[in-house]
């Protein structure tokens, strides 16, 4: 379907590791992954880190290979795409502006070297497109022959972004694009995102830890779980009403909305779990309130087709209300 | 922003260099080198005298410091009447070229075996660290001494052996020093724009891992020259009339209870230069330290 620029069907990533007794062991950071995301939309992809947000995220990017499943980019396999070609296409910002830049480059360097990699016009044509890119992100003409060191987080990840949209590419994957940077700054660069992606008429994927960042910009939000989508749906359905407990500790994490207040736990009993050994049936069953013995044996097959989740036992839809009656851990 | 909007910023290099020049080993270290640079390009301006020209009416002369001395031949005359200070000028070509050559030889195969080693890791990286082990298994000495000895010598093997053994510190540093760039987000990001191993290797990487190639080059240049002196001085290594330091030393040896300063004054002058090349590389390894951090 040409209406897509992302399909991901049962798309797995498996990682060699080395145990401290030398066994070679499989660590599976994607285990089984289902995405659409379509033309112009906005994704919002989030978990608690180690979930495998950013492994997807450097599948789409073709800069690691899926160890099995299909991943599409505008109805083609990523796979049949060129280096260069696939550049040009899909393009991303990542989450720490001090390391993503490279310190030994200058900011218009940084900027225009999408169009050098792609031999795109001459040097002066360049610099001039990465002037204009930095203006067009909000950087001071004065800072385009700085060295990253020289910039705040913000002005750092104002580049990230520039050098990202030079290439005029039609998706863009954000990994925790503001994670790194300080609270005061944290919304100027989410608004720069919003503001370019309606401008400039692209899908992104847009991925965080936490739920209140992705919930004013994306249309749709995926939940994701040990490497397994568990809810995803049209992002005013799963806040107004998660189906996965999950989902609702997210939720009820994120509450609290004023600025500045350091995050609640997420009053999830159990740790992440290791995907080394990923608990049996149900990946969530151990932090689960609503848990059962089915849960611990049998995986949930994915469930609903709009708002879909993976859960043996749904929460009701009863707005807000489930989670109120969980006993607050004081 | 109060930032100076005037004055162009300064690159890391250029701030490593500002802060080099804040160190007075720097300084010392480099003004030795660059005079011992100017003295080997400009030798034949600095002494009329021919290096290897003999006068055997002028044998040993002592240098114009002791009572004998002239101001004909500042640093006196060797055994066959050869001007001193003129065989010590030109002696420094001969160490600072096979220094030079050799680093070149070295360091090409060392950097690209460590950058090879660190960047792909799995098995490129077994196979380098393995030619590392045996090339570290090796006494260079031993091995030079051979080699020579058997294909005989010429200022060409010389280079060619000094150089084709000691690269392995290159590899060992850059290896470790392009695995820790190599894990850097704006290595992904530079896969991401769709650059070329190549592109990555040579604009990304190399230009992050200068601070330990500078201070590894000036570790292998003293080395070499180290080496060329002591090879040429067991006789295996300069001929004559080719002029080296290490070969000044070995014709002085017999003269060394009765004109000490044959031996001391060659001996000196690679004393200096070592000094001098070891002072840089510690400064360039101090004011690039803490960059890694930044
Ligand atoms: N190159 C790798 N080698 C081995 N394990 C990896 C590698 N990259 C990621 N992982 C593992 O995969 C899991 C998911 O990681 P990641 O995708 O970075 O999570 P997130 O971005 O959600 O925090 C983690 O357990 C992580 O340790
Ligand atoms: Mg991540």
């Amino acid at each position: 379907m040409t209406s897509d620029a992302l399909i991901m069907r049962g798309v797995t990533r498996d990682y060699p590791v080395g145990t401290a007794f030398g066994r070679k062991q499989t660590l599976r950071a994607l285990r089984g992954i289902d995405l659409t995301v379509g033309k112009g939309r906005t994704l919002g992809l989030v978990g608690e880190s180690g979930c495998g947000k950013s492994t997807l995220a450097k599948i789409l990017l073709g800069v690691e290979q899926a160890s099995s499943g299909e991943v599409l980019v505008e109805g083609r396999p990523i796979s049949g795409y060129g280096r260069l070609e696939r550049a040009g296409l899909i393009q991303p910002v990542f989450q720490d502006p001090y390391s993503s830049l490279n310190p030994r480059m200058t900011v218009e360097t940084l900027i225009a070297a999408p169009l050098a990699v792609r031999g795109i016009g001459d040097s002066a044509l360049r610099r001039r497109r990465a002037r204009e890119m930095a203006a067009l992100v909000g950087l001071p003409d004065h800072l385009v022959s700085s060295y990253p060191s020289q910039l705040s987080g913000g002005q750092r990840q104002r580049v990230a972004i520039a050098r990202a949209l030079i290439g005029e590419p039609r998706i863009l994957i954000c990994d925790e694009p503001t994670s790194a940077l300080d609270v005061s700054v944290q919304s100027q660069i989410l608004n720069l995102l919003h503001r370019l992606k309606s401008e400039l008429d692209l899908t992104m994927i847009l991925i965080s830890h936490n739920l209140a960042v992705v919930h004013h910009l994306a249309d749709e939000v995926a939940v994701m779980y040990l490497g397994q989508i568990v809810e995803s749906g049209p992002s005013a359905e799963v806040f107004a009403r998660p189906r996965h407990p999950y989902t609702e500790a997210l939720l009820k994490a994120v509450l609290p909305p004023r600025a500045g207040v350091r995050l609640p736990e997420l009053g999830l009993e159990a740790e992440f779990p290791s995907p080394l050994r990923p608990p049996s049936g149900c990946a969530f069953h151990p932090r689960c309130r609503v848990a059962d013995g089915l849960c611990a044996e049998r995986a949930p097959e994915r469930d609903g087709t709009n708002h879909s989740f993976r859960c043996h036992h749904p929460l009701g839809g009863g707005d807000q209300a489930a989670a109120m009656t969980t006993p607050e851990t004081a | 922003m109060a930032n100076s909007t005037n004055i162009a910023p300064l690159s890391p290099g250029q701030l490593a260099f500002r802060r080099a020049l804040r160190h007075g080993g720097f300084w010392t270290g480099g003004l030795i080198i660059l005079v011992i640079v100017l003295a080997a390009i400009f030798a034949p301006l600095l002494t009329p005298y021919d290096p290897a020209l003999q006068d055997l009416t002028q044998r040993y002369i002592p240098p114009v410091w002791s009572e004998k001395g002239t101001w004909d031949h500042i640093l006196g005359t060797d055994n066959l009447g050869r001007d001193y200070f003129a065989r010590v000028l030109y002696g420094t070509r001969i160490s600072l070229g096979i220094g030079l050559l050799t680093l070149l030889i070295s360091g090409t195969i060392g950097v690209s075996l460590g950058i090879a080693a660190g960047y792909w890791g799995g098995w490129p990286d077994l196979v380098i660290n393995f030619l590392i082990t045996i090339r570290l298994t090796l006494p260079v000495v031993l091995v030079a001494l051979v080699v020579v000895a058997l294909i005989g010598n010429s200022l060409t093997l010389l280079v060619l052996v000094i150089g084709l053994l000691l690269w392995d510190r290159f590899a060992i540093v850059v290896r470790s020093a392009t695995q820790q760039v190599a894990s850097r987000e704006y290595i992904t990001s530079a896969r991401a724009i769709g650059s070329s191993t190549p592109r990555i290797l040579f604009r990304e990487i190399l230009p992050n891992i200068t601070g330990p190639l500078i201070v590894v080059a000036s570790i292998e240049i003293a080395h070499a020259i180290l080496l060329e002196a002591a090879l040429s001085f067991l006789g295996l290594g300069v001929q004559p009339p080719q002029v080296s330091w290490g070969l000044m030393v070995a014709e002085a040896k017999s003269q060394l209870m009765f004109r000490p300063w044959m031996i001391a004054i060659p001996g000196a002058a690679l004393v200096l230069l070592i000094f001098a090349i070891n002072l840089v590389g510690d400064t360039v390894r101090d004011v690039t330290t803490p960059e890694g951090k930044a």
